[in-house]
């Protein structure tokens, strides 16, 4: 490999401070043109806020940034784009009421040789072109970007930094959103732009993905870089120990098989455009996954049967009676809680305070006459505060001061003080940093041995393998098998997902 | 006091000791807001020989009784992420038809419900438009600001003056101290909504309803009925000033109560509420606004200050609320 | 953060200090110090500026009289907690510009008990004050409308008729009252009146006219309430081509309507209305009330008729109104 002097990208002292907290101290990183870089770290530990920097959509406080042994200034994202630096971060910079041409080319609009309107046909075949070249292929450059799914506007955003042909790309958890598929198609870009000697900043929770794709992996633990080691000198358990500065002997707690008693049971459930003619069943105390590509159905399935979206056909049956869920208010009062897969979007208040949150789905419970009865309510709010051990553990203290891992337990133990017996958790541990996975894990377990039956749907296969009793695996709007625990495998789940025999 | 402190630590008003660095700058801008307040009582107490008179006090009082009661109801209105432009006209047709009631020899507790059932209906009606059709709110009631006012004018073109003299004395007749009726009805509600706002099921869906909708649907909660709610509670505090309003002047103008939605806002915002988002602002921050632009209006006339320096006195103040909470953010 | 919020007390109380040491300038301390009330429904637009600015005007030659101003900003809520504040400043007497106000019983009601005497100027009210100066807008009216009759003559014709709104404003309602106690009296004039109010402005006073004309195929004649509509109103007459069917009365004597009718245009009349004076004589009548006079309860100051014959007396080119 090249020599340490051979080094594009350098970046020396950083240090950063937010409200008088340290985020960032005196980080050294650096990063050779042509190789893939991830950067690895809990939550918190100032990835993303390093890669803000580099971007100039944060200034530092001090610190010097040299590109080919130049020092650089990066003070805004246009002096960046200047030097060929890019960033895709997970809040999207598209523009929603602009159709993905325009998105793409933004700012670099063809227009007509005589009078000056917009060429529109020559700005969709360029468009066309850049998807095309880059491997995404299939997306209606016509449409209005906000008529896309989230994972398609993930897509053109990382096409509309692509198509710059950037020297840096940073990509801040890409894969958040994306499905398995979009994934594969996203690395051989990648591989692509690597081969073009670019160098790419990958930011990610998945340490499969990092292991897969990355050349190089620098870990950053609260502030400081721990070190950079190599994807093939190490292992994933390694590379946790680094981030979270403790073994992980089990990331999974045990869970034994054994039959249970049916509690929810779910026949024939339809929704018209959403999921068709599902029919399973969830045990008391038991964990059932639910796996499949995006936009498999799972999530209106879950919601469905929370009554958000009510189904159209077909029933659900709670301890033998059937239910009527027209509203998530019919749910929550026989015992059935969602735990949404967008926390920011549907799950959390955050301009509302930790207790408020956790109150909010049992306002009934804790009330008479509709007034609140204070001293159960914060006698359950610091219960559950203290149950999920979440940090700080202030009530009274906003959410949106939380980081996201806490602000997680938050959603979890509003819908535990509803006491729910059915917990329906979509992608529980979504941009929740590992250590805050495991401990999710172990509540989970904990709550599924004291007989609460819990449906999860996740798309990280390592998670609905190591967690689940059994598994279900959804595909294009059906449920397409059944999986014991001993049954389930990587192969095996992914085949039935993808719809491809073994 | 201590007791009183409690109580209201209790009700979440008021912040426990112990509180993080970050809770103590944010409670800092409202602490200063506090300190800039008093200070523009010790000005007006060192610089005026009648400020701290009993009569100007009791002037003072039954001057932002209007704009209480408004901003109250507004207060709750914006805590869900709408806004009620639509309250002068609601205060204009209470206080005409409670009049008008009157003079038709109506008992006065029968006129009184009567036109605060008005403000109920105003307040159900821009409630479910916003609610069930999911409308903007600015839009509807900008739009119900016109209907109420031509209803006014529909009702009668010419002003009403309330024959029946017991109606103008019972609201400002002093009960204690320079507290008059109509004192102790605007206190009494200001205290009523800190607890339905801080302690009741409702209240807490209303403030929870600014910060996320989809999230409180999904909690359960009936968002659309506690939208109208909010409402309704605009709608009658606009009514219970539009009485007040209308034994106080002794006289019912049509064309009454023009602008004061924007007095009410101001009040809220210096209080510091968030306009669109929901969240930010309680009861006692806006009483502490409508306290300020009393105070300022007051102040200026004592001192003789032409109403132009009134106006961007205002502005300034509201401005510098909004600046110094931003900052925090 | 510290520094913001010393900030924020430094502007408001240097703002408080300014405002008070300017405004509150001690007058000469061996007299007899006199404080003066002046309380305006409205300080919107020249015509009560004016009013306003007379009364101080009148008040600067005496070195002992200290006048407070207040402006209710257009709402009776807040004219009555500025007379208010005003009793509580001990003033001696008071002077009020109700606008369009009816009544205000209850500020009427504090002053009488504070025993503060009272002169309304401009606007007279049902009752309870001490004196009234100003004019009568239903004389203004019939002035108006004598000038209408005459002009049209035996065979009549229409008369359009713009008010300025809301319907409860009696000042506009009293001109056209007066107006049609004259003008209804020959059964040959046939009135059509507006369906919109003008607003007492230019432009809504365009728009007004416009729907008008294009609503009537004949128009003879046009009564506004003020000025400032009528002359947005012969803007509309004459893009539409129709100068010479109709001639339009107003009421005001605003510097451009005076114009108007000097040069000979379909201006034909207006009644004028000096705010100047009525600010100088209100001041005048409540010093000879502070004085001990016996006052008449009302006077009611001339508002001549302002033709071609006599507009140019009354035109004053610095005028501010």
């Amino acid at each position: 490999m090249s020599t340490e002097s051979r080094n594009t990208l350098q970046m020396h002292g950083i240090c950063k401070s937010f409200d008088g907290g340290l985020v960032l101290r005196d980080v050294d990183f650096s990063a050779e043109a042509g190789e893939v870089h991830a950067i690895s770290g809990e939550n918190g530990a100032g990835k993303s806020t390093l890669m803000r920097i580099l971007s100039g959509a944060i200034s530092r406080d001090s610190g010097e940034i040299l590109l080919d042994g130049h020092p650089i200034n990066v003070a805004n994202p246009f002096q960046a784009h200047r030097l060929g630096i890019r960033a895709v971060y997970q809040e999207f910079s598209l523009i929603p009421h602009l159709t993905v041409a325009e998105n793409i080319l933004l700012g670099q609009m063809p227009v007509t040789k005589s009078v000056k309107w917009i060429d529109w046909p020559k700005a969709n075949q360029a468009a066309e072109n850049i998807l095309q070249e880059i491997g995404f292929s299939g997306l209606d450059v016509r449409s209005r970007v906000s008529h896309l799914g989230v994972s398609q506007q993930q897509m053109v955003e990382i096409a509309k930094a692509v198509a710059t042909k950037p020297r840096i790309l940073i990509l801040d958890e890409p894969s958040a959103v994306l499905s398995q598929e979009e994934l594969k198609r996203l690395f051989t870009l990648i591989r692509k732009l690597k081969q073009d000697s670019a160098l790419v900043l990958y930011i990610s929770h998945r340490l499969d993905e990092v292991f897969e794709i990355a050349d190089r992996i620098t870990v950053l633990k609260d502030g400081q870089v721990v070190g950079t080691v190599r994807p093939k000198e190490t292992d994933q358990s390694t590379l946790i120990k680094m981030m979270v500065g403790r073994a992980l002997s089990e990331i999974y707690p045990k869970r034994e098989a054994k039959a249970r008693p049916t509690v929810l049971a779910v026949e024939k459930l339809s929704r018209e455009g959403s999921f068709h003619n599902i029919s399973f069943t969830l045990g008391r105390g038991e964990i059932v996954g639910f796996f499949g590509l995006v936009g498999s159905g799972r999530t209106q399935l879950v919601r469905a049967i929370f009554g958000a979206e009510p189904a159209t056909s077909g029933e659900v049956r709670l301890e033998n009676r059937v239910l009527r869920l027209k509203s998530p208010s019919d749910a929550l009062r026989s015992g059935i809680a969602l735990l949404t897969e967008d926390r920011k979007r549907d799950g959390l208040v955050l301009s509302c305070s930790m207790g408020d949150n956790i109150s909010l789905a049992s306002l009934d419970r804790i009330s008479r006459w509709g007034i609140l009865n204070m001293r159960r309510r914060n006698e359950g709010v610091q219960q559950k505060i203290q149950d999920l051990n979440i940090r700080p553990p202030e009530s009274k203290r906003l959410i949106r001061y939380l980081s996201g891992g806490n602000q997680q337990k938050v959603v979890l133990a509003k819908w535990l003080l509803t006491q729910a017996k059915v917990l329906l958790l979509d992608e529980p541990t979504r941009g929740v940093d590992v250590a805050t996975k495991v401990e999710l894990y172990q509540i989970m377990n904990d709550l599924a041995n004291s007989g609460v039956a819990i449906l999860l749907v996740s798309s990280e296969l390592p998670e609905v393998l190591g967690m689940s009793d059994r598994v279900w695996v959804m595909r294009e709007r059906n449920l397409v098998g059944e999986f014991t625990k001993a049954q389930a495998s990587e192969e095996n789940l992914l085949a039935a997902a993808a719809g491809v025999n073994v | 006091m201590t007791n009183l402190m409690d109580r209201l630590r209790a009700m979440g008003e008021i912040p426990l000791v112990k509180m993080s660095a970050e809770r103590i700058r944010r409670q800092w801008v409202d602490y200063s807001f506090l300190g800039a307040f008093f200070l523009l009582i010790l000005v007006a107490a060192s610089m005026s020989d009648v400020f701290f008179s009993g009569q100007n006090i009791s002037n003072l009082l039954r001057q932002i009784v209007t704009n209480g009661l408004i901003s109250l109801g507004m207060l709750v209105v914006i805590l869900t992420g709408g806004i009620d432009l639509s309250v002068g006209s609601v205060v204009a047709f209470s206080a005409i038809v409670v009049s008008g009631m009157i003079n038709k020899h109506l008992p006065l507790p029968i006129a009184i419900v009567i036109a605060l059932s008005v403000g109920v209906l105003a307040g159900a009606f821009n409630g479910f438009m916003i609610s069930r059709f999911k409308l903007q709110p600015f839009i509807v009631t900008l739009a119900t600001v016109g209907t109420i006012r031509g209803l006014v004018y529909v009702y009668s073109e010419t002003p009403i003056t309330p024959l029946d003299q017991s109606f103008r004395t019972i609201f400002s007749t002093a009960i204690f101290g320079p507290f008059t009726l109509s004192i102790l009805i605007m206190l009494a509600a200001f205290l009523v909504a800190l607890f339905f706002i801080n302690r009741t099921t409702a209240g807490r869906a209303i403030v929870a309803i600014g910060g996320n909708e989809e999230a409180v649907r999904l909690a359960g909660i009936n968002v659309r009925r506690h939208i109208i709610l909010a409402y309704i509670i605009s709608g009658l505090c606009a009514a219970l000033a539009g009485v007040l309003l209308a034994s106080r002047l002794g006289i019912a103008q049509p064309s009454l109560g023009a602008g004061f939605e924007l007095d009410a806002i101001a009040a809220c915002v210096i209080g510091g509420a968030t306009l669109g988002g929901g969240g930010g602002g309680g009861v006692l921050g806006t009483f502490g606004g409508v306290l300020t632009l009393g105070l300022i209006n007051n102040l200026l006339n004592l001192f003789n200050v032409q109403s132009y320096y009134q106006q961007i006195l205002k502005g300034v103040i509201i401005l510098f609320a909004v600046l110094a909470r931003r900052s925090n953010r | 953060m510290n520094r913001k919020s010393l900030a924020i007390l430094v502007v408001i109380a240097t703002f408080l200090a300014a405002c008070g040491t300017t405004s509150t300038v001690a007058p000469n301390a061996q007299a007899k110090s006199i404080k003066i009330g002046m309380s305006s429904y409205t300080l919107c637009c020249s015509y009560f500026i004016g009013m306003d600015k007379a009364v101080k005007d009148g008040a600067s030659a005496y070195s002992n009289i200290t006048v407070y101003s207040t402006d209710g900003g257009g709402d009776a809520a807040k004219l009555n907690s500025d007379i208010e504040d005003l009793i509580a400043k001990k003033v001696d007497g008071m002077i009020i510009s109700g606008g369009p106000l009816e009544q205000l019983p209850s500020a009427l009601d504090d002053l009488k008990k504070a025993g503060i005497p009272v002169v309304l100027v401009d606007r007279q009210w049902s009752g309870g004050y001490t004196s009234y100066v100003g004019p009568d807008n239903f004389i203004i009216g019939q002035q108006d409308g004598q000038f209408i009759v005459n002009k049209l003559g035996s065979k009549g014709g229409i008369l359009a008729v713009i008010k300025g709104g809301p319907a409860d404003n009696s000042i506009g309602l009293n001109r056209t009252k007066g107006m049609l106690d004259i003008v209804g009296k020959v059964t040959a004039i046939k009135v059509v009146t507006a369906p919109d109010f003008g607003n007492w402005s230019t432009d809504d006073g365009l728009k007004v006219m416009e729907n008008l004309l294009a609503a009537n195929p004949h128009i003879d004649a046009v009564f506004c309430e003020n000025d400032s509509m009528c002359l947005g109103a012969q803007r509309a007459i004459a893009d539409a081509g129709r100068t010479a069917e109709m001639f339009l009365c107003a009421v005001d004597g605003q510097k451009e309507a005076l114009q108007q009718i000097m040069n000979g245009s379909n201006y034909g009349c207006t009644g004028r209305n000096d705010s100047d004076q009525i600010g100088h004589q209100g001041f005048y009548r409540l010093m000879s009330i502070l004085a001990g006079g016996t006052p008449p309860l009302n006077t009611i100051l001339p508002s001549p008729l302002i033709t071609i014959e006599n507009a140019v007396k009354y035109y004053d080119p610095n005028s501010l109104f």
